[in-house]
């Protein structure tokens, strides 16, 4: 599914160059449920960012059912994102003022030749996999965190993509909330075979994926 | 798409509300100030029914009392001929409505049970000389005309079209205005004598013959002559001159017709012109602050748009997104407007306006507008199509 081969980030500001990752090498087969553990500012998000095609390394080469898309210009990033990943964030990142039926569309305005009907019939079935079919008139602000991830998961999952990443998805919930929200993942990735990558500081959540990796100071220790 | 966009804007209507109004007020200003020069310019277009090159006017101010007839119609005509004399007067004759000049007589009579406005003015039988006028039908005024038992009369074809429609007007009589009065016989038809000059609107007009025998003979008060072209005004204070010897009892001031144009133009244009460039100045405040509204939009809404980018949105996608939001609240502001300024012809508040000038300055008005959406958004679009994704999400 994925391929790093000697991944290298660095930010470079005004004054300041930060490395945020280098010699990063890493294979995730499709179907994998992948954790990645580490401390804050090691590299983790910059590590899902690429994965997910949100940047492109400073240098090696990435990947993506064999393509190598490291080098690829932000028009075909954003139309391969938009057709093979799915993303969910520490912070939901819900549109406030659009209710949860529109906010699980997103992604699908932004794919060619699906109809509006369409759009809406793959929303619900999106909504209806993470249990909220009752809120679909509802803001985001009128939801639990639980509630406004388990949106984001729709959002996610809407556009039926092979790779699913997730930055820290239970770190602004509860544990109970987190229990629920590591549920409908494990079912994402055992019923539907979707890959699965997970930002996680609770070492909880990373023993019931498949495999943990874990970063330090931009550099992969194990 | 578009479901997508209203549904946002209707969301966010507190946010948009206030560009909504700007742009309403704005709009309103606008659409105001271009009728009214659309008004202008379709006044402009009408034919004036004289040529005013080369043709100066004498204005004469008499302080004393009314003499009588007979000495009003022998001072017209010494005062004619003193004109005459001078070598620089090719034509030369007598109006009591000159053109661009302060004063219009109107009278009224009825047509059909409706009571009929028109100008009206007397002149002589040079007067079409001086002023080149050529009628369309019939004949300008002859010497002679005087010994009819009805008063000659010329009409413009708006007139002769109201009281005649497609008939021809030449040899009949002219409907009553007073009783008592003679009769009156219609023997040309001009295409018109737009004596309030191009800006004025198109009316009713008529001339009667200035008949020298007439027992309600006026007072002398304005000469007009032609003179050869590229005649300098050197000749006007001999020319006062010699009328002062003539009548000294009488103030003479001479002015050149295409002078009194340029006033009569200025009085007009003057307060468009105003109009004009407060309208500017709002549409450059109103841009300035659009600019502001969507810049200050953009940057409160990285997260968003940087989360558009990550679930698929093309920097072009984003680029429409935030002017298809602008255009939005901009077609409602426009829409009610719209609604608003369609009022105006739809319940007929103003008379006298052609349709065609609500709709040329409509779509004007509509199209400065968009247009200022567009230069408006674009500088925030740009700067919305440069939040990348990572940005977006990564502070929280
Ligand atoms: N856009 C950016 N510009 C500059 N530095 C960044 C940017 N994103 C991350 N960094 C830096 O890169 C390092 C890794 O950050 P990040 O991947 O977010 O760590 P983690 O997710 O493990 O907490 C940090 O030192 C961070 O400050
Ligand atoms: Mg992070």
């Amino acid at each position: 599914m994925l391929e790093l081969s000697n991944i290298k980030k660095v930010y470079r500001t005004d004054k300041l160059e930060t490395v945020a990752l280098s010699e990063v090498n890493l294979v995730v087969a499709g179907g994998e449920f992948l954790s990645i553990m580490g401390p804050s500012g090691s590299g983790k998000s910059t590590l899902l960012n690429l994965m997910g095609l949100l940047d492109t390394p400073t240098s090696g080469s990435l990947l993506l059912d064999g393509e190598n898309v490291s080098t690829y210009r932000d028009k075909k990033l954003a139309l391969l994102r938009n057709h093979k990943v799915g993303f969910i964030f520490q912070t939901f990142h819900l549109v406030n003022d659009l209710r949860v039926i529109d906010n699980v569309e997103l992604p699908l305005l932004y794919r060619r030749g699906i109809s509006s009907r369409e759009r809406r019939a793959l929303a619900l079935l999106a909504l209806e996999r993470v249990g909220l079919m009752s809120r679909i008139d509802h803001f985001p602000s009128q939801l639990s965190g639980g509630q406004q991830q388990r949106v984001a998961i729709a959002r996610a999952i809407v556009g039926r993509p092979a790779l699913l990443l997730a930055d820290e998805p239970t770190g602004n919930l509860d544990s109970r909330m987190g229990e629920e929200i590591m549920d409908i993942l494990r079912e994402l990735n055992e019923k539907d075979g979707t890959t699965l990558i997970m930002v996680t500081h609770d070492p909880r959540m990373a023993e019931r994926t498949h495999r943990t990796i874990r970063i330090f100071d931009g550099r992969q220790v194990a | 798409m578009i479901v997508h966009l209203l549904t946002l804007v209707w969301n966010r209507w507190r946010s948009g509300m206030l560009v909504v109004v700007e742009i309403f007020f704005c709009f309103i200003v606008v659409y105001a100030v271009l009728a009214a020069g659309a008004y202008f310019a379709e006044q402009y277009a009408h034919p004036l029914g004289f040529s005013y090159e080369n043709v100066w006017n004498i204005s004469m101010e008499y302080r004393g009392e009314y003499p009588g007839a007979v000495e009003a119609s022998e001072r017209t005509q010494r005062l004619l001929q003193a004109v005459r004399s001078i070598d620089e007067a090719e034509e030369v004759a007598s109006a009591t409505v000159v053109p661009y000049g302060s004063s219009t007589y109107m009278r009224s009579f009825e047509l059909k049970g409706h009571p009929v406005s028109v100008l009206s003015n007397w002149a002589d039988a040079k007067f079409d000389d001086v002023m080149g006028i050529q009628p369309v039908r019939g004949r300008w005024f002859e010497e002679g005309d005087e010994s009819q038992n009805w008063i000659p009369m010329i009409i413009n074809e708006h007139l002769a079209q109201a009281i005649f429609g497609k008939e021809d007007p030449i040899g009949k009589l002219f409907p009553t205005m007073s009783e008592g009065e003679r009769e009156r016989r219609i023997i040309g038809v001009i295409r018109d004598f737009r004596s309030g000059g191009e800006l004025s609107v198109p009316d009713n007009y008529y001339f009667e013959y200035a008949v020298s025998k007439d027992t309600n003979a006026m007072m002398p008060r304005d000469i007009v002559f032609r003179v050869r072209a590229g005649t300098q005004a050197g000749f006007s204070e001999r020319l006062v001159e010699r009328l002062h010897a003539e009548y000294p009892d009488t103030i003479y001031r001479i002015k050149a017709l295409v002078d009194m144009r340029k006033s009569a133009m200025q009085t007009k244009l003057v307060p468009l012109l105003i109009a004009g460039i407060v309208a500017g100045f709002l549409l450059l405040m109103a841009g300035l602050g659009l600019v502001g509204v969507l810049w200050q939009n953009v940057s409160r809404r990285t997260r968003e748009i940087g989360l558009r980018r990550a679930v698929g949105a093309g920097v072009r996608d984003i680029y429409k997104q935030i002017l298809g939001e602008l255009f939005v609240l901009m077609s409602f502001a426009l829409l009610v407007g719209t609604l608003l300024v369609l009022q105006v012809p739809l319940l007929n508040l103003i008379s006298n306006v052609p349709v065609s000038v609500y709709f040329t300055s409509l779509a004007g008005a509509l199209g400065v507008m968009y247009l200022l959406a567009l230069v408006c958004g674009l500088y925030p679009a740009i700067l919305a199509t440069r939040i990348q994704p990572t940005e977006a999400l990564h502070y929280e």
